[in-house]
């Protein structure tokens, strides 16, 4: 076991879910948007999307997407595919989480902003976005840890990521037993790093359910 | 200030002055198959209190959100302010007139709906600077002054959940008279305070009413209702039973329902 190799695997997988982390809440507000949208139409798009993405498992879309892009001609390597995919996918948890937020938010206060005559937008920059943050914040974080876990995927593609650096090892004779602990420390430790992090952000005190 | 510039002919101001601040003609509001408001028709006047009593769920607080359109009206008429706002189920305002309309007409909610993200001071100051367009100091003087009037201003920088319910309306009310509102509306303003607690809500819109402000209030306190209002209506199943002065209302009602009513109301001690 090498310890250089262990740690740029590790490398490997922190860049994957910081690149995929912010891609995917970034991309998940227009989805929430459109699937929030007055129009019936873009609503039914996005909510086919959503449906769509979280209907079918994460490894089978990171195939899909990468034979894709290798029929297409295109070869973007197995990390670039995966994050990608990735990205793709958790958009959809996320946006879906967004819209649980904005909904979270007691009727009371949406129509006490509109009987002060505020517009549209500033009721949902100033009274209802604030008052929904609170809640996301503290329920994304449950999407952080599965995109953590779910970057071992891209092993199968051959991303050399933690999970692939132990299958190598124990394909080449190595502990399976040793070597998956090992990794599995490290995902331990994401995931904790990110469920403080979130819970640092949440504010209890003056979530929307306390009137 | 314009009389003196252009004279206005004395029948004509005359007739400005007494129209109505609210007319309401044959409202009826549907919930799917539930017609909750079955045609109801009432006026207020400038600087009149007009308070709607009844037994709970006959929509009374219908009316009153119907009147800024957080409702929308299924058939009749509502015009406030001088404007007709809404006829057989057509809005006639633009998003834009609305909000100028809402802005015009102040809220104050049973459960208080104070933004719990914000202090007393900014839930006052919010619509001054985003509707109005005061600017952050003036919304801030204007703010500690109606706070200071309803006796929160040394609570100015309290959150929502640092507030007793009766505080928070208190606060609410604050923020619908930041907007220099000409109408009043309170739907149900007490109910949700502990009784102690209500009679410092009491006092301000006690206060309000003898400064003029128009308001129509919804409650089921009906001794009090009595004592503010210059004119009740009496609400049950969907219909106005009864309108008058509290002394005709309350005090000599003549419909068998509005007596069942108010005896149900002393048999309870209210």
């Amino acid at each position: 076991m090498s310890l250089i190799g262990l740690l740029s695997a590790f490398f490997v997988t922190l860049q994957m879910v910081v690149i995929v982390l912010i891609g995917a809440s970034l991309l998940g507000i227009p989805v929430a948007w459109a699937r929030m949208a007055r129009f019936k139409v873009i609503q039914f798009i996005a909510a086919a999307f959503i449906g769509i993405i979280r209907g079918i498992p994460t490894l089978a879309w990171l195939f899909i997407v990468f034979f894709s892009v290798t029929i297409a001609g295109w070869t973007p390597g197995a990390l670039f595919s995966a994050i990608i995919t990735l990205v793709v996918v958790n958009s959809a948890y996320f946006a879906e989480n967004y819209r649980a937020g904005f909904e979270a938010v007691p009727s009371g206060y949406k129509e006490a902003s509109a009987a002060l005559g505020l517009s549209g937008w500033d009721r949902t920059r100033l009274v209802t976005a604030p008052l929904a943050l609170k809640v996301i914040v503290g329920s994304s974080s449950s999407i952080a840890i599965q995109i953590v876990k779910e970057t071992s995927v891209a092993s199968l593609i051959g991303a050399q990521e933690l999970t692939y650096y132990a299958n190598a090892h124990v394909a080449a004779g190595g502990n399976g037993m040793f070597y998956f602990s090992v990794i599995g420390v490290f995902y331990l430790a994401l995931s904790l790093v990110l469920g403080i992090f979130a819970r640092r952000n949440t504010n209890t005190e003056s979530t929307p359910a306390t009137i | 200030m314009v009389d003196s510039i252009v004279s206005v002919p004395p029948e004509l101001k005359e007739k400005q002055l007494r129209e109505p601040t609210i007319v309401v003609e044959g409202l009826t509001k549907r919930f799917g198959d539930t017609e909750v408001l079955k045609g109801i028709s009432f006026d207020v006047k400038p600087g009149e209190v007009l308070s709607i009593i009844g037994p709970s769920g006959t929509g009374k607080s219908t009316v009153i959100r119907c009147l800024n359109l957080l409702e929308t009206p299924t058939s009749g008429t509502v015009s406030i302010l001088g404007q007709q706002v809404s006829t057989d189920g057509r809005t006639l305002l633009s998003q834009r007139q609305l909000e100028k309309l809402r802005s015009r007409a102040g809220m104050v909610f049973q459960t208080f709906n104070v933004f719990p993200h914000l202090t007393a001071l900014e839930n006052v100051t919010l619509a001054q600077q985003h509707v109005l367009g005061r600017s952050k100091s003036e919304a801030r003087t204007r703010a500690m002054s109606l706070l200071e009037r309803v006796g929160l201003g040394e609570r100015a920088n309290f959150k929502p959940n640092q507030l007793s319910g009766g505080q928070k309306q208190r606060v609410a009310i604050a923020r619908a008279l930041a907007l220099d509102p000409e109408v009043l509306l309170l739907d149900e303003p007490t109910s949700a305070i502990d009784p102690e607690l209500r009679v410092e809500v009491r006092a301000v819109i006690d206060e309000l009413a003898a400064s003029g402000m128009t308001m129509v209030l919804v409650t089921h306190e009906v001794r009090y209702a009595a004592r503010l209002s210059d004119r009740m209506l009496f609400l049950s199943d969907g219909v106005v039973v009864e309108s008058g002065t509290p002394d005709q209302v309350v005090g000599e009602p003549q419909q068998e329902r509005t007596r069942r009513f108010l005896h149900a109301l002393e048999d309870d001690g209210v």
